[in-house]
């Protein structure tokens, strides 16, 4: 091997040796408090790692705020948690202008910041409240800023939004709209733990010890492995493979099955590649590997494409499951580029 | 020396294209693979159609040329032409170049697109820290497979699936083979019935000429058409029918004795019609027919000789004097009004009983047949349509849908009523997403001036006393037996139901 080819992935190496260190160490942290749930914890690490947000879906008590929570405590970031509720306000979020009076005498409007501002967002029940302060969310999350009275803030970063929801007591709820949830890079479906995990769980909340959690990284370091993730490689027939995954979301294109002609009414949108992409490099690096390959894509379809294909009346009728659609169609997708 | 990513790029080429051999083979198997399973289904099909063939030409009494060794031949050239054509196809049809021979030894083996990717960063020139240790990556694990001499997995064939393809395949077309034995046996064995035997003896009594000649059904067919067309069956319009009223009602009567049993597969059915068939086969071949040597395809060109024609009114003259034995002089012409007997009302029931050819033909058989049945008849031909029993929103009376709206069910135009949808069984969601209709939105609004208009004013007036007679209103008073009887039956009731609610807040 050359020298040119040789000498230059040493860095490379110790940079992915380092990315993996780092992203145990946090996954080992949180599992300190949160027990089980391997892969929900991986997710939740990736998409810190690819700058994007996550909506968790799941019952009441499956530990999603101590998820949030407890990786907050682990990043030493900054942590808000919302609870919406069906009066929350947007100004509540965002924060309001309000007046003071001055030192020296008279009033002026200085602008009280709210709760987003911030860099760990935790938005509990995110269904309950109002269209109206959900959407105070979508500026926050796409743009990473917020506009008040003339002002525009520039939210810190990292910034990261994690949303939970409830899939049941729809009563009073106000489903997210398609605009937002398309905004959230993965959805992930909380499910109960498994016996092992139960007497876990016993052992570590029903005795005298609490575990504490340790900063085991910062806000810096976590930038600067998002510019490691970004510098990850990708080859054309991988790219390729994840446009014609997220193509065969959407009715009518040339690579949809029939079951998504007839069930879907809306695929996934580009935000939908782009997170595909995002999510498949952190899989790589976490596997030792400097490219992103099509299994990776795989792995990664169904939380990051579930929550973007909308079901059309057929597809509610016929109770078909986007999680088994998409792997239906991942699974029929080649890889080969001719 | 440093590696130029040039030579790194001509290195794993070189190493690809060693490795290509096996991929071919790979990707050939695979055509092949492709290519019997279609073949295997078309076999399945070919096979299939035979056996539908043969069974129809038995339902019908045709005949056809298609036997079992016809079906071979197809099956084996169509295998020939099917699985040369996958084998070209996988040679040379899809040429396995170097970045496909990467990628296909990367699904293969599993390697996660490293192959793939190393080569597609050094053609792109991608000098990164990360593109570069995925080169090298790619490298190594192509020099490893180079040295292992990995086996890259061929399509396997699934014998089982194979065998039993073919067994049924080779069943289905049995299965029509003997079919049409089943179809040529019956025929052979009706000609030694008892009534085919008489009717073979009168038929050479009265002509002893003409020897007898086996007629497959087709041709039978064949031959009452020509014998129509020659004028020895004679056309059925509205006079013969007329004529032929005293004749037909004795052979409406038999065919009705008979039922349904007698009207196809009899034995007697059948030997009449090949007593009746032989002659007019004999006189369809004419001079030229010997015995033994008619030929199928002769027997259906209609041959009209003048030996043939002015044979024919002496055959009617025979009739004439000695009654008619056969159908087809019993039928010959429409002006005779020949003696019957059982015989010959027989053959001529049987004869147009078989014909499901003629009666497609001739519309108006129905109507003859009306005719034919004695006694007053309701006209069929006003008859209307039955019943449907159709599932339909029309319930079968052919009213479009808009004629089924509202109340009444279907009658005629009515005005529509907006009534809720609902489909049984199909859980409804409580939001329906989608998308609004394209096009833009039209609202039109209409200015109206305000205006006064008058009213219907009630003038206020002061409250009333009531008149004594609005006031006391008659009170029903019932009668002391009726109050205790009311009384005894509203406590018997309460009781029974506090007996009621009691046991079962004990069960619960």
């Amino acid at each position: 091997m050359s020298e040119t080819v040789q000498e230059a992935p040493g860095n490379a190496r110790e940079q992915s040796e380092h990315f993996r260190e780092v992203f145990n160490k946090l996954k080992t942290e949180v599992h300190k408090a949160f027990v089980g749930q391997d892969e929900i914890v991986e997710s939740v690490l990736s998409v810190l790692l690819s700058n994007g947000h996550l909506l968790l879906e799941g019952v009441p008590g499956l530990g999603k705020t101590l998820l949030a929570n407890t990786l907050a405590q682990a990043l030493h970031l900054d942590f808000s948690r919302i609870q919406f509720t069906p009066d929350l306000m947007p100004a509540d979020i965002i924060g309001t202008m309000v007046l003071y009076e001055k030192d020296g005498g008279g009033h002026e409007l200085r602008f009280q910041e709210g709760p987003v501002i911030s860099n760990f967002i935790l938005a509990d029940e995110i269904n309950r409240a109002t269209p109206k302060t959900q959407s105070a969310m979508l500026e926050a999350m796409q743009e990473r800023q917020v506009s008040v009275a003339r002002q525009t803030i520039h939210l810190p970063e990292p910034f990261i939004v994690i949303a939970t929801q409830n899939p049941v007591e729809q009563d009073g709820t106000y489903p997210l709209p398609e605009a937002q949830l398309d905004r959230f890079m993965v959805k992930l479906l909380v499910d109960y733990p498994s016996e092992d995990e139960y007497l876990s769980i016993l052992s570590r909340t029903t005795g005298t010890t609490r575990s504490a959690i340790q900063p085991v990284s910062s806000g810096p370091e976590i930038m600067k492995m998002r510019e490691i993730v970004r510098s990850v490689p990708v080859s054309e027939q991988v790219q390729r493979y994840a446009v014609r995954l997220v193509m065969a979301t959407q009715p009518g294109s040339p690579y949809a099955t029939d079951t998504v002609n007839r069930a879907v009414a809306l695929g996934s949108s580009p935000r939908g590649v782009q997170g595909l992409i995002f999510m498949g490099k952190v899989r790589a690096m976490v596997g030792g590997r400097f490219a992103v390959s099509c299994q990776d894509i795989r792995d990664v379809a169904v939380p990051v494409l579930r929550h973007r294909v909308m079901l059309g009346f057929e597809g509610f009728s016929e109770r078909v499951n986007p999680d088994e659609l998409i792997l239906e169609i991942a699974g029929s997708l080649k890889e080969l580029s001719d | 020396m440093p590696d130029h990513p040039q030579d790194t790029l001509k290195r794993m080429e070189s190493m690809l294209r060693r490795c290509r051999r096996r991929i071919m083979m790979a990707e050939v198997s695979v055509r092949l693979r492709e290519g019997l399973d279609f073949y295997l289904n078309c076999l399945l099909g070919i096979a299939g159609l035979f056996l539908v063939l043969r069974a129809l030409t038995y339902a019908v009494d045709a005949s056809t040329i298609i036997n079992w060794v016809h079906v071979l031949s197809i099956a084996a050239i169509f295998g020939v032409v099917v699985l040369g054509h996958a084998l070209l196809r996988g040679v040379w049809g899809n040429p396995v170049h170097v970045t496909g021979a990467a990628e296909r030894l990367d699904l293969s083996q599993s390697t996660h697109n490293r192959i793939a990717t190393a080569m597609a960063l050094l053609r792109c020139g991608d000098d990164s820290q990360f593109a570069q240790a995925a080169i090298c990556d790619g490298v190594e694990h192509l020099e490893t497979l180079q040295a292992e001499q990995p086996h890259v997995e061929c399509a396997t064939t699934s014998w089982r699936r194979m065998g039993t393809c073919l067994v049924i395949s080779l069943t289905m077309v049995l299965a029509g083979q003997f079919l049409a034995v089943e179809a040529r046996s019956p025929q052979e064995g009706s000609e030694s019935t008892p009534g085919a035997t008489l009717l073979a003896e009168r038929d050479s009594e009265s002509e002893p000429a003409i020897p007898e000649i086996k007629v497959t059904p087709g041709q039978r067919v064949t031959h009452q058409v020509e014998r129509r067309a020659t004028g020895d069956i004679p056309p059925r319009d509205d006079d013969v029918a007329e004529d032929d009223t005293g004749q037909r009602a004795e052979l409406g009567k038999e065919s009705r004795a008979e039922g349904p049993a007698g009207r196809h597969s009899s034995g007697k059915s059948r030997s009449s019609q090949s007593s009746s068939n032989s002659r007019s086969a004999a006189s369809g071949a004419g001079g030229k027919s010997e015995p033994g040597k008619t030929e199928p395809g002769k027997n259906r060109k209609p041959r009209h000789t003048k030996k043939q024609t002015a044979a024919q009114p002496k055959v009617d003259q025979e009739n004439m004097k000695g009654g008619s034995i056969n159908a087809r002089s019993s039928s010959g012409s429409g002006s005779m009004r020949t003696a019957q007997n059982e015989w010959s009302s027989k053959v001529k029931a049987k004869s147009a009983d078989n014909d499901d050819f003629e009666q497609e033909e001739e519309p108006d058989e129905e109507m003859d047949k009306d005719k034919q049945r004695l006694g007053a008849q309701p006209a069929l031909k006003s008859r209307t349509s039955r019943l449907s029993h159709e599932l339909s929103l029309s319930m079968g009376s052919g009213l479009s849908n808009d004629m089924m709206k509202g109340r009444g069910g279907p009658g005629v135009q009515k005005k529509a009523r907006g009534t809720a949808t609902m489909i049984m069984g199909v859980p409804v969601p409580g939001f329906v997403k989608g998308r609004l209709l394209p096009g833009p939105t039209k609202s039109t609004q209409e200015e109206v001036e305000p205006s006064p208009r008058e009213g219907n004013y009630t003038v206020a007036s002061e409250l009333q006393q009531a008149r004594p007679e609005e006031a006391a209103l008659e009170r029903y008073r019932p009668s002391a037996a009726m109050g205790v009887q009311a009384r005894d039956y509203l406590i018997k009731y309460h009781a029974e139901h506090e007996n009621i609610r009691n046991g079962a807040a004990t069960n619960e």
